[in-house]
């Protein structure tokens, strides 16, 4: 039920810190399926704070 | 916070996030690293967007097994590609108004776009109409363009709806410039609201009448409201015909077309 995506789909996940809910995401996506997840935070603290070449 | 996310990426990353697909999860910021209900929540906004096979994932988590373990237990090959038969369970989302956000950005190439318009479910046309526009109900006023489903251009609204029913809506829009007052439509067709206050959908379909959709609309409080999708295969996918409300009417009778023969 759900649309048909091909495989290799490069997804972001982001939330404030990449501490909790983005990074849960990436740990439990990234590689299902051959879909690449990678993640980030917003904010000055964050683990990895997002940039243009995570998005680009 | 949903709405500082949100802003926050698109000033300054304006250039970088055009042609992207980005989609709001709404997820606050109340729960630990790997936590259950997180995980389930993360499945079900992601599933009607992207095949992951994340319960597997959820199994291993169940099991203790580390996460560094967890790739090479999945196999990729579990679920048979293009079968839309294997999930029965209604797609579901999660909504919240007034809470700090969680987002998730889907970057498909313009081929992965093209694949995903086909729609090749009526669900999965009505869950990407609902996760696009899911921020007229939660209280944001910066989602996807900014601009109502009722307000969209030509263009957009065809990915949604049949050539008919965009053009009535188009009409009514153009009234609605033309004489800055509210012309036939007065409510959010969407969500049969004119104050949309909505935290979860799903959907289901009509055993009695194929091609027939129900969404269910669930507020905070737990009050549903049921919205009838009559839908049409087209070539580019499955479209929307008309929409059925509460009141006995029909979006299409609403905008002074004609019945879709049969409803």
């Amino acid at each position: 039920m759900r649309a048909n995506l091909p495989s290799l789909i490069q997804i972001l996940l982001v939330c404030s810190q990449n501490r909790l809910r983005s990074l849960t995401a990436e740990t439990i996506f990234d590689g299902v399926n051959g879909h690449q997840v990678r993640s980030a935070g917003t904010e000055d603290g964050a683990r990895i704070r997002v940039t243009a070449g995570h998005i680009g | 916070m949903e709405k500082r996310h949100l802003r926050r990426l698109r000033q300054k990353f304006r250039e970088e996030l055009s042609g992207k697909h980005v989609l709001c999860l709404y997820i606050p910021d109340d729960y630990e690293y790997l936590d259950e209900a997180l995980i389930e929540r993360l499945r079900r906004g992601v599933d009607p967007h992207v095949e992951f096979d994340a319960r597997a994932r959820q199994d291993c988590l169940a099991r203790g097994w580390r996460p560094a373990e967890f790739p090479s237990l999945i196999p990729v090959a579990s679920r048979s590609r293009g079968n839309s038969g294997v999930t029965s369970h209604p797609k579901s989302f999660g909504m919240r108004r007034f809470i700090p956000a969680f987002l998730l950005a889907l970057t498909l190439t313009a081929v992965q776009l093209r694949a995903q318009a086909r729609d090749s479910t009526p669900i999965a046309l009505l869950s990407r109409l609902y996760a696009d526009f899911a921020w007229e109900a939660t209280g944001g006023d910066d989602g996807p363009g900014s601009k109502t489903f009722s307000d969209q251009p030509k263009s957009a609204l065809l990915r949604y709806v049949e050539p008919e029913l965009a053009a009535l809506l188009l009409r009514d829009a153009a009234c609605v410039r033309r004489s800055n007052a509210i012309c036939r439509l007065d409510f959010a067709p969407l969500w049969d609201s004119q104050d949309p206050d909505v935290a979860d959908v799903s959907f289901t379909h009509s055993a009695a009448r194929p091609g027939t959709v129900v969404a269910h609309l669930r507020s905070r409080t737990g009050a549903e409201t049921l919205v009838t999708y009559r839908m049409r295969r087209t070539s580019a996918g499955w479209r929307i015909a008309d929409i059925q409300y509460r009141n006995g009417l029909s979006l299409r009778t609403l905008l002074g077309g004609a019945k879709v023969a049969g409803s």
